[in-house]
């Protein structure tokens, strides 16, 4: 193996024990945060806006900015924590809360200090229930050890976190859904005007952040923001954790500086096409990726501005890879039933489009499909990206986009055999 | 509740809830600021007592929360999690998403059908075992994923998962999963979902 | 939101408040841009995605219904912009795709917004070769509703309605994604009084009501703005007839009154084919038998009646009963006075000594509370009215301003209403009768710790020595007493008084309320139950006032009304119905003119009824009074006249007739000048004529000022009867206006004895065992029901309810009915 991973998230991951409260504080876990509670709150959220902090839940938003829309002189205001990974192919949020869960209160705490929150909320998705016991372990670890509870570090500063398991719906993953599902509600996302930072949990200002994106925060604090800008791209500064999977000799996340060649991440970290096959195409973001890259986007750059520039999303950054002898066609319709499944059936062009399209894309895929169909998912897909309430409905489109541009010879020969002509 | 497309099918009757599990209830309520927000873990220990979302527990989580029936229905019938039918012991969760469909969960799902004798969404007629697709686990890197009472069990060939189910079937010691933790009947995974108990050390501090 | 922005849509400039949504907006140019889910009385919701727009310098198009506009955006809708119709035309595809083709069959077929989008520009064959989302149909959600689910286009327009509107969450959505769908929980029906309202916001067939479904089409009707008149809402209607009879009414829009609602009563309640007990021509008694006869010949039987009456002296009754319009209603007090020369004349069902006339005839005269009013005060107290069943859209209003605009809500009485749930209500429970006891200590702390100042008058009432033993009987803390103090004391004259008219039964509570109101200068408004009470009052129908609010005793305010009337009037006060009645068998003549005393008044009404000598009845219907009546006149009902009718506001609003008459009926008025004819009376025959001169009696408006100090009563305590009875009419109950309403009368609750869990432990009485309730006059017999919101002491028990009448046990001669309560 020629490449090594730059650990910075996930440095403790191979230490016995990670998890516990001990083996955090023995490398330096909680410094940050004295050091943050010591710091006025508006000088944290500086550092964070300068290091450059980018959401990691999908779409990049810079992290201090939108701490800075909170209004902290009219308590209270909230944190959450969203922890509901569920995109098709991306697992990291869930493994940095299995390996390291008190990096993440570290980060929760001090962002809530920046902010004003005296709680805070990790919204977990409930089907992981080993992630959330270890959260759930480190909460009560930590209120025994004084970095949470009363009277933090002796710095007056009183925080409480409440973790809150979902119940099944991927759509909670979207932000104001996540806010109505921890409301006891419907997971449906809202309205905006009013935005969470206005008018969010409860009706207060509220600051919604990945566990990613949370769980880099104390090393900014601890490092400083130059430090964190010296990993990555001027544009997409820091490490990226990166889930690899499908057919890859060794899936997993592994964390690199933004910036590093996806070829990096597959061929090298990742060991490679499994069974000495060749790499038909692989998607930079999940299955929200729109388009799926083919093999001839193997050099691209994984941070947010070369995979945009190469047509594609970097999303959550989940590399879901496929051989030359897996069916695109068939991975596409089971994104499509995914959206189908998950659409939380509020708007009409993602609730009736997706129904409309995983019917089309089912027939495509079991033989049945005629030519006109390639032109109609197409026609349907557009009138559902950009017209749809949430990005759930833009990101239905990436199936029929990714089998439309890049794959369409696969979806003619579906047709022209009556059938799969792949393996897998 | 209306099952969508007809009148909903026969349903046990069930007990009202425990004193214990209005308690347990209460507690829960009082964690948020609006006690709306425990609605879900409510429907979760419901789910601990009859197995399913009871009409029984919508009735007592409604009165509690002072909510409609039809209000406590329509986030009950939202969430996948949360099962209107009695589930088995152990829930056996498929996930069919690419990176497991790729990695031979078509062969686990059929190896499980037969061995168990049911379908996605059935119930072994012992009531042990509920076998269910799931949308994407997150546990792509150990594909193919099979969630047991959402503990995952990661990289299963089908004559491990039917081993697995036989075990857990028949009662005897179930393999650990690669990280994570042994399974937990029904009644206590909903106890923990609903945010009760849990961050067991032991449990909590399992292999990784 | 003050600052104004500047928005071109279309090319056409427009200056709106910042914050204004774009659809709004446009709607200002006339520019319609085509939606579902929007509702401009319901919370943006952004869901069926049919209202985008272009906006220029944005990528994608945005939905009209959620963008406000900010200074200086360009928007351009279908009717300029390709990106605009591209987006519409695919939602409309998608909202397709699963929608049956059943248009001919649908009720909503000719006013349904998919229908016209569809025809407009809708494509015109699907490309859906799918399979289509199907429902076994329909589902029956209460006995009024009817959902179609397959029709449904998700809009969320009726839960969001009964959500954030009316509060009756019993429906909701279920399930998630293409399944997702309306639904009522199995066995928790749709319970609302304003459930026809979801009817009429449907923008698609989805909904429909049992009344209407399948009766007519809505291109096949003729409609005609009415007014509501079944309560003193004041609701504005469209009645909506085919082949002469009313086949549906709908809610009309007036931002100031009911906004775009009405309640199922003034929905579903009108007759649909000709009841049997519809009074259609004269009858006249004849050997104990009413039996048809013509107009003249019954008009000259009263003449000759009233004739030889008036030649004896004897006294002649007039009582009406709140059902007419305003221009019968001053037909009706000229008739009475002017052409009868009685003061005999009273349209209320209650007596209130001496204090209430001056309430009314200051309030008459000056301006009073408004829904407007009331939408934007911080505090409202409400008094002795029960807004869901007695006037629904004023509580629709009420739960707006605590839901919308976080004002706060008291009340004071012996039961708590349905709005002590909302947030920032508050019910502060007192025994009936006291409540002017606590009216008073209010006031009191709000003079003494908080120093407002009062007038004489009501000073000496706060000094009253009964002030604190009726406190003390009301079984109230000082808590609430204060708290509700400092709440007046902080809304000063921003705070609003509403007080229900059975605040009048209550001893000095009425006096002490509007003394309150003066003191604080605060809005005063008096609820009704009844629609015509309000034109009824101020034409006079009232023992001791005359028209305008003018007072008999004024020989100035006489002499006004001698010289319109050209008639003197006798210029002394008259007796209240209760005391009529009492004495029916000396009266020459009794009157009753949309008055049906032997229901109101039970037992005591109806043997006043039999022992009148001669009885004119002039109704719709024959009532149980008037069908004990010498003769009786038919009257044309509310949509077959036109006329005016009066709100509890004091808001006038005429209507047209919309209906043919009933048989041979005539307009109140035109019967009230037939009869001063035969008596050879000079009457204004026409309507116009009326009107003019109800014109030059208007006062001028004038400030309401304070009244004698009150006169509270302690309750006597009866140790037979140690339960105090708490009675009132519910929205749908057994009246007469409701018979033959079918559907509607199913929602009708059930009655039941409802009782405080603490008496009831006391009594060994558990939810729904039988409870016997008795008072001098009688007793009944009904299910208990346990509720916290009554006061300890009390039970209440539907006035009028099929099966179970607490009118049957009200006496007529306390203000309190005492009653002794067991289990049965
Ligand atoms: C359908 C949908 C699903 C999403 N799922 C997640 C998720 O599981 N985890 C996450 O952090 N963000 C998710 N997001 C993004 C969130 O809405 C939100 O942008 C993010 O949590 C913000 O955090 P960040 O700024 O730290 O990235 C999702 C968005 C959509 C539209
Ligand atoms: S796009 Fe629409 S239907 Fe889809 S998840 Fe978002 S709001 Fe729900
Ligand atoms: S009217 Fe705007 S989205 Fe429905």
């Amino acid at each position: 193996m020629k490449a090594a991973q730059t650990r910075v998230l996930t440095a403790r991951w191979g230490d016995r024990g990670s998890h516990t409260i001990a083996a955090s504080l023995a490398s330096g876990g909680y410094e940050a945060l004295r050091k943050a509670l010591a710091t006025p709150p508006a000088a944290v959220t500086e550092m964070v806006k300068v290091a450059g902090l980018r959401g990691r839940g999908g779409a990049g938003f810079p992290t201090g900015v939108k701490w800075g829309f909170i209004k902290r002189d009219e308590p209270p205001t909230y944190l959450v924590c969203n922890a509901d990974e569920g995109e098709p192919g991306t697992f990291k949020d869930r493994e940095l809360m299995e390996r390291d869960p008190h990096q993440l209160i570290e980060g929760m705490v001090i962002a809530s200090w920046a902010i004003g929150a005296a709680e805070s909320y990790v919204y977990c998705r409930g089907e992981f229930a080993f992630a959330a016991r270890r959260v759930e372990r480190a909460i009560s670890e930590a209120y025994e050890r004084g970095t949470l509870g009363r009277n933090i570090f002796g710095s007056g500063f009183d925080h409480d976190v409440i973790l809150h398991r979902g119940a099944g719906a991927y759509i909670c993953g979207e932000e104001t859904a996540l806010l109505e599902s921890l409301e006891g509600r419907r997971g449906q996302p809202r309205v905006r005007p009013p935005f969470p930072a206005q008018e969010g949990l409860y009706a207060r200002p509220t600051v919604i952040n990945n566990v990613e994106t949370i769980s880099c925060v104390p090393h900014i604090v601890a490092n400083g923001p130059e430090w964190f800008r010296k990993f990555g791209t001027e544009k997409s500064p820091g490490t990226k954790i990166f889930s690899v999977s499908g057919d890859v000799e060794r899936p997993g996340n592994y964390e690199v500086p933004f910036g590093t060649p996806a070829r990096v991440l597959i061929e090298e970290l990742a060991g490679g096409i499994t069974g000495g096959r060749k790499l038909k195409a692989y998607t930079p973001g999940g299955a929200s990726s729109t388009p799926v890259f083919g093999a001839s986007k193997l050099d691209v750059n994984m941070d947010w501005e070369s995979v945009q520039a190469a047509g594609s999303l970097l999303g959550t950054g989940a590399m879901m890879v496929f051989a030359d002898d897996a069916c695109v066609v068939r991975a596409m319709e089971r994104f499509m039933r995914f959206y189908a499944r998950e659409s939380c059936g509020k708007c009409t062009p993602c609730r009736e489009g997706t129904y409309w399209l995983a019917q089309i894309m089912r027939r495509l895929e079991a033989g049945q499909g005629r030519d006109e169909d390639l032109d109609l998912m197409m026609d349907v897909q557009a009138n559902i990206g950009g017209r749809s309430f949430c990005a759930l409905g833009d990101f239905a489109t990436a199936p029929v986009i990714s089998v439309a541009k890049e794959f369409v010879d696969e979806a003619r020969l579906h047709i022209r055999n009556k059938g799969c002509p792949f393996e897998r | 509740m209306s099952a969508p497309g007809g009148p909903s099918p026969r349903r046990p009757a069930f007990a009202p809830l425990a004193e214990e599990t209005r308690a347990a209830m209460r507690r829960l309520m009082a964690r948020y600021p609006n006690p709306r927000s425990a609605l879900m873990s409510m429907l979760y220990l419901v789910q601990a007592e009859h197995g399913c979302v009871s009409e029984a527990g919508i009735e007592e989580v409604a009165g509690m929360l002072d909510l409609t029936k039809a209000e406590v229905a329509s986030v009950a019938t939202f969430y996948t999690m949360l099962k209107r039918e009695p589930l088995g012991r152990y829930l056996v969760s498929v996930c069919t998403q690419p990176p497991c469909a790729l990695a031979g969960a078509g062969s686990l799902r059929r190896a499980l059908e037969e061995e168990l004798g049911v379908g996605f969404g059935q119930t072994t007629p012992d009531g042990a075992i509920t076998l269910e697709e799931v949308e994407c686990v997150c546990v792509c890197d150990g594909a193919p994923a099979v969630q047991v009472n959402y503990e995952s069990y990661e990289h299963l060939t089908p004559e491990a998962a039917v081993e697995l189910v036989r075990k857990l079937r028949s009662g005897g010691a179930v393999p650990p999963p690669v990280h994570g933790s042994v399974p937990v009947p029904r009644e206590a995974i909903h106890r923990e979902l609903a945010g009760l108990g849990g961050h067991d050390p032991d449990r909590g501090g399992g292999e990784s | 939101m003050s600052a104004e922005v500047t928005v071109t849509i279309d090319g056409r400039e427009i200056a709106v408040p910042a914050g204004t949504l774009v659809i709004r907006a446009a709607e200002m140019l006339d520019i319609y841009i085509p939606r579902f889910c929007d509702h401009p009385a319901l919370a943006p919701h952004g869901a069926c995605r049919q209202c985008m727009v272009e906006v220029e310098g944005q990528r994608k198009p945005l939905t009209a219904c959620t963008t406000p506009v900010t200074q200086g955006m360009a928007v351009r809708t279908q009717h300029t912009s390709e990106m605009a119709r591209e987006a519409q035309r695919g939602v409309l595809e998608m909202l397709l795709i699963n929608h049956p083709l059943d248009c001919p069959v649908c009720d909503k077929g000719g006013e349904c917004p998919l229908q016209d989008q569809t025809l407009a520009f809708g494509p015109g064959a699907s490309r859906f070769a799918g399979e289509k989302r199907r429902y076994p149909k329909p589902v029956r959600i209460s006995p009024l509703i009817l959902l179609d689910r397959e029709r449904c286009v998700l809009c969320a327009r009726c839960t969001r309605f009964s959500s954030e509107i009316s509060g009756d969450r019993f429906i909701a959505l279920f399930e998630r994604g293409a399944l997702q769908q309306v639904a009522a929980y199995e066995d928790e029906p749709y319970e609302s009084p304003f459930s026809g309202n979801i009817v009429q916001i449907c923008p698609v067939g989805a909904l429909t009501a049992e009344p209407f479904r399948f009766r007519a089409r809505p291109f096949d009707l003729t409609s005609t703005p009415s007014v509501c008149t079944l309560c003193a809402s004041g609701c504005r209607t469209i009645v909506q007839t085919r082949r002469g009879e009313v086949a549906r009414i709908l809610a009309s829009e007036d931002p100031e009154v009911n906004e775009e609602w009405i309640c199922d009563k003034g929905r579903f309640s009108f007759p649909r084919a000709q009841r049997p007990d519809r009074a259609t021509e004269p009858l006249v008694r004849k050997d104990g038998e009413l039996v048809a006869v013509s107009w003249a010949e019954a008009a000259a039987l009263v003449a000759e009646r009233v004739g030889s009456a008036r030649e004896r002296g004897a006294p002649i009754g007039v009582l009406s009963g709140g059902r007419l319009a305003d221009e019968d209603a001053y037909a009706l007090s000229r008739f009475a006075r002017g052409v009868l020369g009685t003061a005999d004349v009273d349209s209320r069902s209650w007596t209130a000594d001496g204090e209430e006339d001056a309430v009314f005839a200051s309030m008459l005269g000056s301006p009073g509370a408004t829904y407007s009013d009331i939408e934007v005060s911080p505090l409202v107290l409400l008094l002795g009215c029960d807004p869901r069943e007695e006037s629904p859209i004023l509580h629709l209003r009420l739960r707006k301003a605590l839901n919308r605009r976080g004002s706060a809500l008291f009340e004071v009485g012996p039961r708590a209403t349905a709005l002590a749930r909302e947030p920032g209500a508050r019910s502060i429970l007192c025994s009936p009768g006291t409540e002017a006891g606590v009216l008073l200590s209010v006031a009191w702390l709000l003079v003494n710790p908080f120093g407002l100042p009062v007038d004489d008058a009501t000073k000496e009432g706060l000094s009253s020595p009964g002030r604190a033993a009726l406190r003390d009987a009301s079984g109230v803390a000082d808590e609430p007493v204060l708290a509700l103090a400092e709440a007046l004391r902080a809304a000063g004259g921003r705070a609003v008084i509403l007080a229900g008219e059975r605040l009048s039964r209550s001893p000095g509570a009425l006096a002490v309320a509007w003394n309150l109101a003066c003191a604080l200068g605060a809005r005063f408004g008096h609820v009704p139950r009844r629609g015509g009470f309000r034109g009824e009052l101020w034409a006079g129908l009232h023992p001791r006032l005359l028209p305008g609010g003018r007072r008999v005793e004024d020989p100035a305010a006489r002499a006004e009304v001698e010289r319109v009337w050209g008639a003197s009037l006798p210029p002394v006060a008259g007796r209240c119905a209760r005391a009529i009645l009492s004495e029916a068998g000396s009266l020459g003549a009794l009157f009753l003119v949309g008055a049906d005393p032997a229901s109101d008044f039970a037992g005591f009404g109806a043997s006043a009824v039999e022992a009148a000598p001669f009885v004119v009845a002039q109704d719709l219907f024959l009532t149980e009074s008037s069908r004990r009546a010498d003769v009786v006149l038919p009257a044309r009902g509310p949509a077959e006249r036109a006329g005016t009718s009066t709100d509890w506001e004091g808001r006038a609003a005429e209507f047209e007739a919309a209906v043919a008459p009933a048989g041979l009926s005539l307009a109140d008025r035109d019967i009230l000048a037939m009869l001063s004819g035969a008596l050879g009376e000079a009457f204004p025959t026409r309507t116009r004529d009326l009107r003019a001169e109800m014109r030059v009696l208007e006062r001028s408006p004038q400030a309401p000022a304070a009244v004698g100090a009150p006169t509270p009563a302690l309750p006597e305590p009866d140790g037979l009867r140690p339960f105090s009875l708490v009675t009132y009419p519910l929205l749908l109950d057994a009246g007469t206006m409701l018979a033959g309403s079918g559907a509607l009368l199913e929602i009708a609750r059930r009655a039941c004895v409802e009782m405080h869990p603490g008496d009831a432990a006391a009594l060994g009485v558990s939810p729904g065992d039988p409870v016997r309730v008795a008072s001098a006059m009688g007793e009944i017999v009904g299910p208990a029901r346990l509720s916290a919101g009554l006061a300890r002491g009390s039970v209440f028990v539907p006035a009028n309810q099929e099966g179970l009448r607490a009118l049957a046990l009200v006496d007529p001669f306390a203000p309190v009915t005492a009653v002794r309560v067991e289990r049965a």
